[in-house]
């Protein structure tokens, strides 16, 4: 049984009746008529659009409705008279999918690895230097580019359009960002009434896609942060007794999930709450030489993130509600600016990341040159965003090997109608730029009780010991380093820090980059042909 | 002493030409975004252009943008205070 979608022109009508794997969530659609096929994944989640709307939607072209709806889907059109795909793919990237089309050959995949192996069947793989550096920061943008020249990815919001005849394609975004900002209602201006009615938003919004999966065994994920909190309390108001949450837990980053924490608000509201302890796996105790796989760029596999989804397969759970976006949501109010202008906002993430992280202390003077420069920037489309960037495109990542064990991701804070809530947000929040989250959710305390007002820690402590712990493999690595090859580090700074008994790689935030850029190196050297 | 852009606060595109010359910039004072309007826009690229202004070429930029030189100075005080600008050598 097939797990990823697969789709190859090679096959007759690009193996749409086999390459889309049964799911549970969301159900396949499939229309058949005149010849056309429609085909793919759909959810609504606002009534906007039902499933029997879809033809007449492509029939009519009128897929701008389609994008700017709050539904989750991935759908196919194929036009056989007129010789014409359509792929059209939500605008929270809820399904990413990753594509080639070379010399009239189109592959279709939700495994960047599975795209790549047919592209080598071919063609020799080419390093997109942007897209490497994009990936090496996790600098997230909306993007048809990837690691690799021949391989492009559908961005959020997007159609990918392909005159078969004439071996043409074009990507168009059909998120309507102006008509988001400008109908951003009143400001608030009580704040007591201003986060009751947030939540009272989440609950809706909570609602409306609980109502998709009622016949589905549910989870929620749970930290002792307050955005997952915020969607298991709503949740838990409909489904009651019938939802248990979830939640990973670690010694090494006790500080970022506080057990306790998370403990007391699900004893305070009657969650019912099992953890997975994920300790051994942020430990780097295995050995990483053997336990890596060449087609997981992200060595997904070994961590702790699998572990955990591998647990909740085993639960038959089918829907996991998350937090994602939690934090961008907050700062909704100032996303004008830089959403409008997405390609000179990648510029000042990665000029942040210059000043913080020190670009110089990772790349060599060329790549730095390159990551600041006009020409990365001025070689990129514009597709623009209303659900947060930085929550939806990293997601790209982990996808696949949620998909395939058939657990679907819901995301509640990416619906647009919770982002332009979040808009109304009265001036006198929007002032306390670190503390908004903070200073709305404590005008709820029936449901945050004040010991969950502490301050909290991100994850970047397991990430430390993987120098130390995998140094056989790392110095490997850096031997042989295709990184360095191709002029993008000085490979013998890093091997001087790995044999240090002090050095960069003690920053927390320098080594989350040194383990990405050691998987990539590893990738490459073995994928590269 | 002249003012040169500072590269580490606005980014010049191609796709700027679509928006009518108008940009974002980052304001060190604020932390801040603020946006670049057009006439700030045209200053920032003759800057960046002629490698800098100094008093001497004030004139000429003044000329060349059809901009009144009062308001030109104005620009270029406020663009300086915000950190877009910078002295260089």
């Amino acid at each position: 049984m097939i797990k990823q979608i697969f789709l190859d022109s090679y096959f007759q009508d690009f193996n749409l009746e086999y390459g889309l794997p049964e799911r549970s969530f969301p159900g396949k659609i499939d229309y058949r008529n005149e010849g056309n096929i429609l085909t793919g994944y759909f959810a609504n989640y606002d009534g906007l659009v039902e499933p029997d709307n879809l033809p007449g939607l492509f029939a009519g072209n009128n897929l701008s409705k389609l994008v700017n709806s709050n539904s989750d889907f991935l759908l196919f059109y194929l036009e056989k008279k007129k010789n014409r795909l359509r792929i059209v793919l939500d605008q929270s990237n809820s399904i990413p999918c990753f594509f080639s089309y070379l010399n009239g050959h189109l592959v279709v995949s939700t495994q960047f690895t599975k795209v790549t192996e047919e592209v080598k069947k071919n063609t020799k793989l080419n390093v997109n230097l942007d897209g490497l550096i994009t990936w090496l920061l996790w600098e997230w943008h909306a993007t048809e580019k990837t690691l690799f020249e021949e391989i492009k990815v559908i961005p959020p919001g997007c159609v990918v359009d392909i005159d078969l005849d004439n071996k043409k394609l074009k990507i168009e975004s059909l998120v309507d960002l102006p008509g988001f900002l400008e109908n951003t209602g009143e400001l608030y201006t009580d704040e007591i009434a201003f986060a009751e009615d947030w939540e009272k938003t989440m609950l809706q919004v909570v609602a409306d896609r609980a109502e998709k999966i009622l016949d589905k065994k549910t989870t929620c994920d749970l930290s002792s942060g307050f955005d997952c909190t915020l969607v298991a309390y709503s949740l838990n108001k409909i489904l009651g007794d019938r939802l248990v949450c979830n939640s990973k837990v670690s010694d090494v980053t006790r500080e970022e999930t506080d057990i306790n924490i998370m403990n007391g608000f699900a004893q305070l509201h009657g969650i019912k709450l099992e953890t997975v302890d994920t300790t051994k796996f942020d430990l780097f105790e295995a050995d990483l030489s053997t336990a890596w796989n060449k087609n997981d760029p992200f060595q997904i596999a070994v961590t702790g993130f699998e572990n955990y989804i591998r647990i909740l397969e085993g639960k038959n759970v089918k829907v996991q509600f998350t937090g994602e976006g939690g934090d961008e949501s907050y700062s909704a109010s100032e996303m004008d600016l830089p959403e409008t202008f997405p390609g000179q906002n990648s510029f000042f993430v990665n000029v942040m990341y210059f000043k913080k992280l020190g670009l110089e202390r990772l790349f060599t003077k060329e790549t730095v040159d390159f990551a600041l420069g006009k020409d990365r920037f001025n070689s990129r489309a514009e597709y623009p965003m209303i659900v947060p960037i930085s929550s939806a495109i990293p997601t790209e990542n982990t996808f696949w090997r949620v998909w395939e064990k058939d657990i679907w991701m819901m995301n509640p804070f990416f619906d647009t109608r919770l982002i332009a809530f979040a808009r109304r947000m009265p001036e006198s929040i929007k002032g306390k730029k670190q503390d908004r989250k903070l200073t709305v959710l404590q005008n709820l305390p029936e449901v945050f009780p004040k010991e969950m007002f502490v301050k909290k820690y991100g994850r970047e402590a397991a990430f430390l010991g993987f120098a130390k712990k995998q140094k056989k493999l790392v110095l490997e690595i850096l031997e042989n380093s295709a990184l360095a090859k191709m002029g993008v580090i000085n490979k013998n700074k890093f091997l001087q820090m790995v044999e240090s008994e002090k050095s960069d790689l003690d920053d927390p935030e320098f080594a989350i980059v040194f383990q990405t850029m050691m998987q990539l190196d590893w990738f490459l050297q073995k994928n590269l042909n | 002493m002249k003012y040169v852009v500072n590269k580490l606060s606005v980014v010049l595109l191609d796709q700027d030409k679509k928006r009518g010359y108008s940009t974002v910039a980052y304001d060190h004072k604020t932390d801040k975004l603020m946006s670049i309007r057009p006439k700030e826009y045209s200053i920032l690229k003759y800057i960046s252009d002629s490698d800098g202004l100094s008093s001497e070429n004030i004139e000429s930029m003044v000329l060349k943008l059809h901009i009144d030189a009062k308001e030109a100075e104005i620009i270029v005080s406020d663009l300086f205070n915000k950190g877009i600008l910078e002295t260089g050598d």
